[in-house]
């Protein structure tokens, strides 16, 4: 009797992979399985995994996003960017013969889904990897990028949590959280507050903006008198708007996303909240805006390079518009300019090796769309991209602080 | 700054507010558990859908009746319907082919309509939020010292209210209502009696999905935004207020609701945000051991 | 197809028993005759050798995407078999397994990383903090009626999730991230192929572990309770003695697992424990057929791999999983595989 489970599972194990199997058959690289077909192989790590490509070959980038979920939009958006300045070079010709070629892989903003994602895009062979916008999702797939030798450029997620592993092939193209919290103390002092409280969202990403804003901020003289929590999704606040009126704060700092967040602010002004409301980088979207209506006027916004703000960004934004059809999101200008540190990087490095390819990343110094992009010794933007924004009549204008 | 008695009374103006969406949802729970024992996972997708119909049907309006109180009553009745219908044709073609299946395969396939119902939406709304812009002063009302009761506030009261009442009269008074309860309490004796028991479950249906439609209007003159996965965290809450008022039972699915929305006001300026939900769910267990059929559950003799 | 009411719990309804043996669908014979083909030894032998080679070869020719799902499946294949013990098994209505699974997950976690302890030595640990958690959810929960079982199970979910997230200990929001590998025979467990072969491991001791408790005298007290709860009662079974035991031994199954989970993720985070989560696992165990080890299994799997399959889809495929699911319940109520039952 027992043997026959035993046989029955098997019967399945084999055939569910004998179905993946077969399901994956057109994708498989001619010569697969290099890498794992050796048990007496040591730690070492694989040199099979940077592949020599001749010249006038294809360089292909993986791209790890959320492209279902909640966050697909963000994840979509991110791939058109890279694809829109993908195209651009490939139209002028490449770089070193080389042709780029863009694939994704979907993490749906959950962190086993990422594992899988990450495991595949490691098995499709690529040069580099790119993408990155859930940090609690980016993480768990890192150490897989480390292992299989592949440089990373996250292009969107910010945690403190990534440069915190201390990867060595690993970099953060947007500025951290600490970045925008010393954006938004410099805000608050000139807006002459000193009580704040924060609202977060529970997640990685939210909680890690919160906890600098905690950490950093009594120094310099504020007081943190609240810290909440909204679910992700969660439709009330109004007992959070209660409480954190009774906590007497003058500036709420919104570190969640722009879906909530215009919700969050609705609700801030229907409770009678009156003071200052400050919105992280998670909000940066014209969805604010139109979101919150008439609430959101005089909310600030700690914000990634704004790219109609940015130099040359209303062409940006045209030649965006016109290829997708949809204005570009809070982190496109950061996904074009990743692609264009890659184009900048394989020049210096001249070739697409591995260690030639980080170290050149390492070094590199490209004045983006975003910003200046150059990376400090732990692998975070040695300068702050963020700048402020405010609502305005229905827009966003820039608010310079010093 | 707040008095105390004023922080009470705007948590219990906040909480009532909630409770409201709450108790309007889990209606749709507890009507349906009451006469299939069924716990309808799908339940929260429809509200998720209401508000997504009234989303439409408000823009749609928008041009001819502006974008004020009528043709958000407008959009309220057309979500009701239309939610009606499609809590009606689930029930017909996901629900009725396994009535006498096992339970657990009942509440797999509910399971299976959330999904079918959440994606579909994400699809068609390619997953983006929208905004739902009418043109009624939000911060308008009634000011007491510091607390703040807003028009939309006591419209959203008294809107459930009527509802609720009606729905009172509705299940013991006429005639669909008397059948339903009957169903209740032994579906087979009721299908020998000559009730129509496959029209009665689709009724409950109807009148369960109506109901969190205008849940889901509601949320969108108040919250103001509308998304694929909003009905999720709502059912959820709304499936442990109709447990906490003892599943099965309609007056107690409204004091859950009213209940459990107060519990998650009070529970986030005592305890903090972070630990409130651990607070409600707390609550819930505590009281199911000391009172398993919840708060107006009548005391059931498990198969004997 | 004998019985088709044996899992209506507690309704009190009279299922009308559709089906004969006259009228039996498409699966059915199919089933029937595997199983008949089965029945005889050598084929059964024959069939072993042969899928035990191929499991066992698996990463000689498979890339890391392929191990990588593969290991996923088996995870939730030692998930599902902890469910089944539960729901399966004794028919308790269980919507907060990952919370089990959560429990494991941390105790391990939080000992290698914070506390520098061999991953190996936490594992009776792991037991142990599983049995309490066990008896903490379900001391309360066993007495009451299985829908509130049901939500009990949900609302302690929940609590865990939140708790972990607020806890400094448990890293909050972030979790634990950069957990050291264990090591085996000196070896640490970095490449995915070792993961691949002790997960094979480990399905086939909690394989073993069910087909024992199912067999015992204990296993056939779990199915008396299942299959008519009053009149095990009044037979002597101790009902909640019975439940109880049930719920510790799938609790510390699906503790486990996620203690292995978390050295392979080498990170842990309250995300990975939504209510999602909890009712993919109900689903595999429901859609394989509940309480059949080797159909539970083939729910896992396919619960696991499906989405893959599909990736190419997109957004689409959650929509077709739903359609299947569906689908599946209204033409296979009893699920895929369901248990052949004894006459």
């Amino acid at each position: 009797m027992k043997k026959k489970w035993f046989l029955l599972i098997t019967l399945i194990l084999a055939l569910s992979i004998f179905m993946l199997a077969c399901g994956d058959k057109e994708e498989e690289p001619p010569a697969p399985g290099v890498t794992t077909d050796a048990p007496d192989e040591t730690d070492a790590p694989d040199e099979t995994d940077a592949p020599e490509v001749p010249a006038g070959g294809v360089f292909t980038i993986g791209a790890l996003l959320p492209m279902t979920g909640p966050e697909a939009y963000y994840g979509n958006d991110m791939y058109q960017s890279y694809q829109m300045a993908i195209d651009e070079i490939n139209e002028a010709g490449g770089v070193l013969g080389y042709t780029f070629e863009i694939f994704n892989e979907d993490d749906a903003c959950d962190a086993a889904q990422a594992a899988t994602a990450g495991s595949k895009i490691i098995s499709a062979e690529p040069d580099i990897v790119v993408g990155g916008y859930c940090s609690g999702a980016t993480i768990p797939a890192l150490q897989q990028f480390y292992d299989a030798n592949l440089v990373v450029l996250v292009s969107a997620a910010n945690s403190t949590n990534i440069t915190d592993l201390a990867l060595e092939q690993t970099f953060m193209v947007n500025s951290p959280g600490t970045h925008g919290v010393q954006t938004l103390t410099k805000l608050a002092k000139s807006l002459g507050v000193t009580k704040i409280a924060t609202i977060h969202q529970g997640d990685d990403y939210t909680k890690n903006l919160s906890d600098i804003v905690e950490r950093d901020m009594p120094g310099d003289g504020f007081e943190i008198v609240a810290v909440e929590v909204m679910e992700k999704g969660a439709a009330d606040v109004s007992a959070i708007v209660t409480a954190i009126r009774n906590a007497g704060a003058e500036l709420v700092y919104w570190c969640g996303y722009h879906a909530d967040g215009s919700n969050v602010i609705k609700q801030l002004r229907q409770g009678g909240y009156e003071g200052e409301i400050v919105c992280g980088d998670g909000s940066s979207s014209v969805d604010l805006i139109t979101g919150s209506g008439e609430a959101g006027e005089g909310v600030y916004v700690t914000s990634p390079p704004y790219v109609e703000l940015a130099e040359g960004g209303t062409e940006y934004v045209a030649k965006y518009e016109e290829l997708y059809g949809q204005p570009p999101g809070g982190y496109s200008t950061l996904c074009y300019d990743t692609i264009y540190v890659i184009k900048e990087a394989i020049e210096e490095a001249g070739s697409i090796e591995y260690e030639a390819l980080r170290l050149a990343v390492e070094n590199i110094d490209y004045p983006g769309m975003s910003g200046r992009i150059k990376f400090a010794e732990n692998h975070e933007l040695a300068e702050s991209n963020f700048m402020i924004v405010k609502i305005e009549n229905g827009e966003f204008v820039l608010v310079e602080v010093d | 700054m707040f008095s105390p008695g004023e922080i009470i009374l705007q948590q219990t103006v906040n909480g009532l507010i909630l409770g409201c969406f709450y108790a309007l949802i889990s209606l749709g729970y507890t009507m349906v558990y009451g006469i299939v024992r069924l716990l309808n996972f799908a339940h929260g997708d429809i509200y998720m859908v209401g508000a997504f119909v009234g989303f439409f049907v408000f823009g749609a309006l928008a041009a001819i009746t502006g974008t004020g109180w009528l043709s958000i009553i407008l959009a309220m009745v057309a979500a009701m319907f239309l939610c009606g219908v499609l809590g009606f044709l689930i029930q017909r073609f996901a629900y009725r082919p396994l009535l006498d299946a096992p339970r657990l395969s009942l509440l797999i396939t509910a399971i299976g309509v959330s999904l079918i119902l959440q994606n579909a939406m994400m699809i068609l709304t390619n997953g983006e939020f929208k905004f739902f812009n009418h043109s009624v002063n939000p911060r308008a009302g009634i000011s007491l010292g510091n607390v703040t009761i807003t028009w939309i506030q006591m419209v959203l009261l008294g809107i459930t209210a009527v509802l609720l009442i009606s729905l009172t009269w509705f299940v013991s008074k006429t005639i669909w209502g008397k059948a339903m309860r009957a169903i209740s309490m032994d579906r087979p004796t009721c299908r020998l009696m000559g009730i129509n028991v496959n029209t009665i479950i689709g009724i409950t249906f109807f009148i369960g999905s109506a109901l969190a439609a205008v849940a889901g209007v509601m949320a969108c003159v108040y919250y103001g935004n509308v998304h694929y996965f909003m009905g999720y965290i709502m059912g959820m809450k709304a499936f442990t207020a109709a447990v906490i008022g003892g599943i099965g039972s309609i007056p107690g699915a409204m004091l859950g609701g009213l209940l459990l929305g107060l519990l998650e006001a009070g529970g986030t300026q005592v305890l903090g945000s972070s630990w409130k939900d651990v607070f409600a769910f707390g609550i819930l267990i505590i009281m199911l051991i000391f009172k398993p059929t919840g708060l107006l559950g009548k005391t059931e003799v498990e198969r004997m | 197809m004998e019985n088709k009411n044996n899992l209506d719990l507690n309704n009190g309804e009279v299922a009308v028993v559709h089906e004969g043996t006259a009228k039996r669908g498409f699966f059915t014979r199919i089933i029937d005759s595997v199983y008949s083909f089965m029945d005889k030894t050598h084929n059964k032998i024959i069939v072993a050798v042969i899928l035990l080679a191929f499991v066992l070869t698996v990463p000689l020719w498979a890339d890391n995407y392929i191990l990588q799902v593969a290991w996923n499946a088996m995870f939730y294949m030692l998930l599902a078999l902890g469910c089944n013990i539960i729901v399966g098994f004794t028919g308790m209505v269980d919507l907060g397994f990952a919370a089990k699974f959560a429990v494991g997950a941390y105790t391990s976690g939080i000992l290698v990383h914070t506390f520098g302890w061999n991953f190996w030595l936490t594992l009776p640990i792991v037991v142990i903090v599983g049995m309490i958690a066990a008896v903490l959810i379900g001391g309360p929960a066993l007495r009451l009626r299985s829908d509130y079982l049901a939500i009990v199970t949900l609302g302690f979910g929940e609590i865990v999730r939140t708790v972990a997230r607020n806890l400094e200990i448990t890293g909050s929001a972030s979790g634990l991230s950069g957990i050291k590998r264990p090591y085996i025979f000196g070896t640490q467990l970095t490449r995915i192929w070792m993961w691949y072969y002790l997960f094979v491991f480990l399905v086939f001791l909690f394989v073993v572990a069910s087909n024992r408790v199912k067999d015992s005298r204990f296993g056939r007290g779990l199915a008396y309770v299942r299959e008519d709860e009053d009149a095990a009662r009044a037979m002597g079974v101790n009902v909640v003695k019975f439940k109880m035991w049930a719920f510790i031994v799938g609790t510390v199954m699906g503790a486990i697992a996620g203690a292995f989970y978390v050295m392979q993720m080498a990170a842990v985070s309250p995300n990975s424990f939504q209510f999602t989560q909890s009712s993919n696992i109900l689903l595999a165990v429901v859609l394989g057929g509940m309480g059949k080890v080797p159909g539970v299994m083939a729910g896992a799997a396919f619960f696991s791999i499906f989405p893959e399959i599909f990736r190419s889809i997109g957004e689409y495929r959650m929509l077709f999983f739903g359609i299947a699911l569906v689908l599946v319940m209204i033409f296979r109520p009893q699920g895929l595989w369901p248990e052949r039952r004894r006459r």
